[in-house]
């Protein structure tokens, strides 16, 4: 179980993270959801190692891993991508696949087994030569995702993986999320602005906004809070 | 980065710019009327701090000699530093040397781009600058006429080029003039250029087939002027360049195995060229060289007592020949005064104009001397040609100059 | 003729071998390395003086000198470089301050002399053309170095991972892989190719404090008429610099001779930012 306790983290003065806690369970998806500016980048960044909080843990399985740095993190199973999409453009999509393999392999063949079965999984078998700098949107995220998988996870955080697609694009994101959930029994932590994406994927929600959980709960719960509602409708 | 890192760090950064230069020790003694003040413009500092001490020895020694002789107009001279080793400290020694040192002359130099900012400073203050070293033909060309070289220069150094292909090479090779093919190499600053180019017209006057490449010497290649000078099959191979290119050069026309009967270059008689090629690459090499230790004491009198007082004082052999031609430069200079009575600029030049020293017999680097009235430039101000043998350097020409039993070989076999 | 066009592939031998290590730093950390001309006369220096101080054969100070240049890689990456990982203005800073310490140095211990070996190994007539053995000797080491440095990056981990973090610094960190080690060990393996290339070099050509400089324009327009990164585009364009140099050497002027190739230099750097063997759009680089 992944464990943020009592997390923040200001930025010269101002507090873009207060006090934040959540859980992630195994086989899980959590979004977590906020307007522009609501700190859910920075709550990654804490998270993956990226930045260091001012305040707060981050356990994993019992593991401290606050303040560790983003290659001891991913050693412990986090994974995550990036809100900009940016595939080694030079390299194939195999091979883009087959750096996230090398994270827990030393042979060249090794990697590329299991960056076969991972780009197979995202569907992109078909592109698998072919470089991926050549490559659309949609495609560039599943070769993220692909990648991410291939260090073979358990908790993977995707951030704002579905912006710039559009809804077809976006069901099939779904889908596919949900599909290598149940294969490959992982978690998943989602950060989207998009309030009906969120609720279509999440098993849990939290609403963030100015540094601060204002609702948590099932989708249904978190949609019908008086507060969510304020921050989004700019009551 | 943190801060204190950072500073360290400029500091390190400025502190670099400043580990070559900067070492003046301004001396103020009293500015007695007992003395004749000599400023020394050299590079004592930086990359040719050696060569700049090598030279100023010559100066001092000189003066040594002076001195222990009566002085100069019932005065002893004294001898200033001043370490320049580019434009800038150029000027700003020369400056010092004449509103605060007060110094009567000033002398150098080693490096051609220092003295030419230092003789624009002495101009302005209407100090003599008499060079005995520096050769770029632009010091001499700033219709300036406190602006003395005495030293060799490009002219007389391709004059002798010519005089002695003339003279004992082509007897050499049993050719006559109208039957040789010449190809002249150089550098392509104005160096080499200006050398080359009287090279050129010098030798076509004479009948001689000419044919002239012009390189870069920054170049990491020199192999197509190799394969153009062996495609005209030439007798002689005239160059003039630096060190690194003049190894190259040499070690390309080796790598293709080619060697013309006779190579000859200017100033090609120096240690690292050896180290470059050995003595068999080196061997029979010619060049038109500085007055050099072996010569006859008849062509260069005082050459051994020179030669004496240096190791006497030093405690070893004379590492450059610049040292010899600084020690007769100075030495001419102090006849001068003696003739002008006086350190004034104006009074020199009178005298210097009027001078008449055929080469050879007067002074220890067989120099004559006869100024160029534009320019004052010493047209008798000529060096000697030397032939590698064996990795030691012997003189074989001007004859009056050899004084050894050394005799020209050529042509050249193999490398 | 045809000794023109040997010299020029042998030239371009010697271009190839100097760019290794300047592509694969720039690739990798994105460090326009000012003392890339400075770090090759450092080990020429080092490779001049081990092999007359032990009075053993120049190419066996391959084994020292390469280490230990890897060895002043390492601790100019660890102890600068990243000190300044996130100001490119201060890496120039102090990739030049570096060159200047270099430069300063050697000229303080050499008093500006001048070094060569003397090394005499011969030639091989090829009919009526002719090879020397230094500048062959380099060209084979160029090509069996290209070859290994590919398969290095592409068939070991850590060549994945400096392929990966040379393409992006941020996205590599997330997938294991350390980013300050990769960048210390690129800028350790950039230096060991720089000291390969001394150690060939030295036989070659007369060594003082300013050398460095001779290759470094030319080291440059190799790197970029290859591709940012690209260890067989170095090979490439280092062999046509040399040509082009060798041959507008001869046919059109010796004095000239780096002309047409700064040309062409500039007018890749114009049209083709990506040099002529990188893919187009892909001068964000990587090596490869």
């Amino acid at each position: 179980m992944l464990k943020v306790h009592d997390v923040s983290k200001s930025f010269g003065g101002l507090l873009v993270i207060d006090s934040f806690s959540m859980e992630v369970q195994p086989n899980q998806i959590v979004g977590i959801i906020g307007p522009n500016g609501a700190g859910k980048t920075t709550l990654f960044n804490i998270i993956t190692g990226y930045l260091s909080p001012d305040r707060g843990t981050v356990t994993l399985d019992n593991h401290n891993i606050t303040k560790k740095k983003p290659e001891k993190i991913n050693r412990y199973g986090i994974a995550r991508t990036f809100q900009l999409v940016k595939p080694f453009a030079n390299m194939t999509v195999l091979e883009n696949v087959m750096i996230g393999a090398f994270s827990h392999t030393s042979k060249t063949a090794e990697a590329r087994r299991i960056a076969q079965e991972y780009v197979e999984l995202v569907g992109l078998q078909n592109k698998a030569n072919e470089k991926a700098g050549k490559l659309s949107l949609p495609e560039r995220k599943q070769i993220e995702l692909a990648r991410a998988l291939a260090t073979e996870p358990k908790y993977l955080f995707l951030d704002e993986v579905f912006s710039g697609l559009n809804p077809t694009e976006i069901e099939e994101i779904i889908k596919l999320i949900h599909s290598i959930k149940e294969l490959k029994k992982i978690s998943f932590v989602v950060i989207e602005h998009n309030v009906r994406v969120i609720s279509g994927i999440s098993d849990k929600v939290y609403v963030l906004h100015h540094g601060v959980v204002i609702a948590e709960g099932t989708p249904e719960e978190v949609l019908t809070n008086q507060e969510v509602v304020a921050a989004y409708l700019g009551g | 980065m943190g801060k204190i890192q950072r500073n360290v760090l400029i500091l390190l950064l400025i502190a670099t710019i400043f580990i070559v230069g900067c070492s003046n020790s301004a001396s103020s003694d009293s500015d007695s009327q007992e003395i004749i003040k000599i400023g020394v413009i050299q590079p004592f500092s930086g990359p040719n701090a050696q060569a700049g001490e090598e030279t100023y020895k010559g100066n001092e020694l000189a003066v040594e000699n002076i001195n222990t002789n009566g002085g100069l107009l019932g005065k002893k001279v004294k001898l200033i530093k001043a370490d320049a080793t580019n434009a800038q400290e150029a000027i700003s020694e020369a400056e010092r040397l004449i509103t605060k040192e007060k110094v009567d002359i000033i002398t150098g130099t080693y490096v051609s781009g220092v003295a030419y900012p230092a003789t624009q400073i002495a101009n302005k203050y209407g100090v003599l600058y008499w060079e005995t070293n520096a050769s770029a033909p632009n010091i001499t060309q700033q219709g300036f006429n406190n602006v003395i070289r005495i030293g060799q220069y490009g002219v007389p150094m391709a004059t002798v080029a010519v005089n002695s292909i003339k003279d004992v090479v082509a007897p050499a090779l049993g050719k006559s003039l109208t039957e040789l093919k010449v190809v002249i190499v150089h550098e392509q600053s104005i160096y080499g250029t200006s050398i080359g180019e009287i090279e050129e017209e010098e030798l076509k006057k004479l009948g001689a087939k000419v044919k002239r490449i012009p390189y870069d010497a920054a170049s990491a290649d020199l192999s197509s002027v190799v394969n153009l000078s062996k495609n005209e099959n030439p007798d002689i191979w005239l160059r003039t360049g630096y060190v690194n290119d003049g190894a190259l050069l040499f070690k390309q026309a080796r790598d293709i195995g080619w060697k013309p009967p006779v190579i000859m270059g200017q100033a090609d008689d120096n240690a690292y060229l050896l180290e470059a090629l050995g003595d068999k690459g080196m061997e029979g090499i010619l060049s038109i060289s500085y007055p050099s230790y072996d010569m006859n004491e008849k062509y260069a009198p005082g050459i051994k007592d020179y030669l004496d007082s240096y190791r006497n004082k030093y405690g070893s052999e004379p590492k450059i020949p610049q040292t010899l031609v600084s020690y007769g430069g100075t030495e001419i200079l102090f006849d001068l005064i003696k003739e002008a009575k006086s350190t004034d600029a104006n009074k020199i030049r009178e005298a210097a104009l009027k001078m008449d020293v055929k080469i050879g017999g007067t002074y220890p680097t067989g120099y004559g001397v006869k100024l160029d009235p534009k320019t004052l430039d010493n047209t008798r101000a000529f060096p000697v040609l030397t032939q590698w043998k064996n990795g030691e350097i012997k003189t074989i020409y001007p004859p009056e100059a050899v004084g050894t039993d050394a005799k020209i070989e050529l042509p050249l076999r193999g490398w | 003729m045809g000794q023109i066009i040997i010299s020029g592939i042998l030239l371009g031998g010697i271009y190839a071998i100097v760019s290794y290590g300047l592509t694969l730093i720039f690739g990798v950390i994105r460090v326009i390395n000012f003392a890339h001309g400075s770090l090759l006369m450092v080990g020429m220096f080092m490779a001049y003086y081990l092999s007359k101080g032990m009075n053993l054969n120049i190419y066996l100070m391959m084994l020292i000198v390469v280490p230990l240049m890897f060895i002043l890689g390492v601790l100019i990456q660890k102890y600068l470089l990243s000190k300044v990982i996130n100001e490119p203005d201060m890496q120039l800073f102090v990739t030049f301050g570096l060159l200047l310490l270099f430069e300063n140095v050697m000229l303080a211990v050499t008093k500006g002399e001048f070094f060569s070996l003397d090394m005499n190994m011969g030639t091989i007539p090829i009919g009526s053309l002719v090879l020397d053995w230094g500048r062959l000797i380099n060209l084979v080491a160029a090509i069996v170095l290209a070859i290994l440095l590919l398969l290095f990056l592409n068939h070991t981990k850590i060549g994945w991972a400096i392929r990966a973090v040379s393409q992006n610094r941020y996205a590599a960190g997330i997938i294991g892989l350390r980013v300050e080690r990769l960048y210390i060990l690129a800028f350790g393996l950039g230096s060991a190719c720089i000291g390969i290339a001394a150690v060939l070099l030295t036989p070659i050509y007369t060594i003082f404090p300013h050398v460095g400089f001779n290759f470094v324009i030319v080291s440059f327009a190799v790197v970029i008429l290859g591709g940012l990164g690209s260890i067989p585009g170095a090979l490439a364009g280092g062999m046509i610099i040399g040509l082009l140099e060798s041959l507008s050497g001869y046919l059109i002027a010796p004095e000239l001779n780096q002309i047409v190739w700064y040309l062409l230099f500039l007018l890749v750097l114009f049209f083709r930012p990506a040099g002529l063997f990188g893919i187009a759009g892909s001068e964000e680089g990587g090596v490869k």
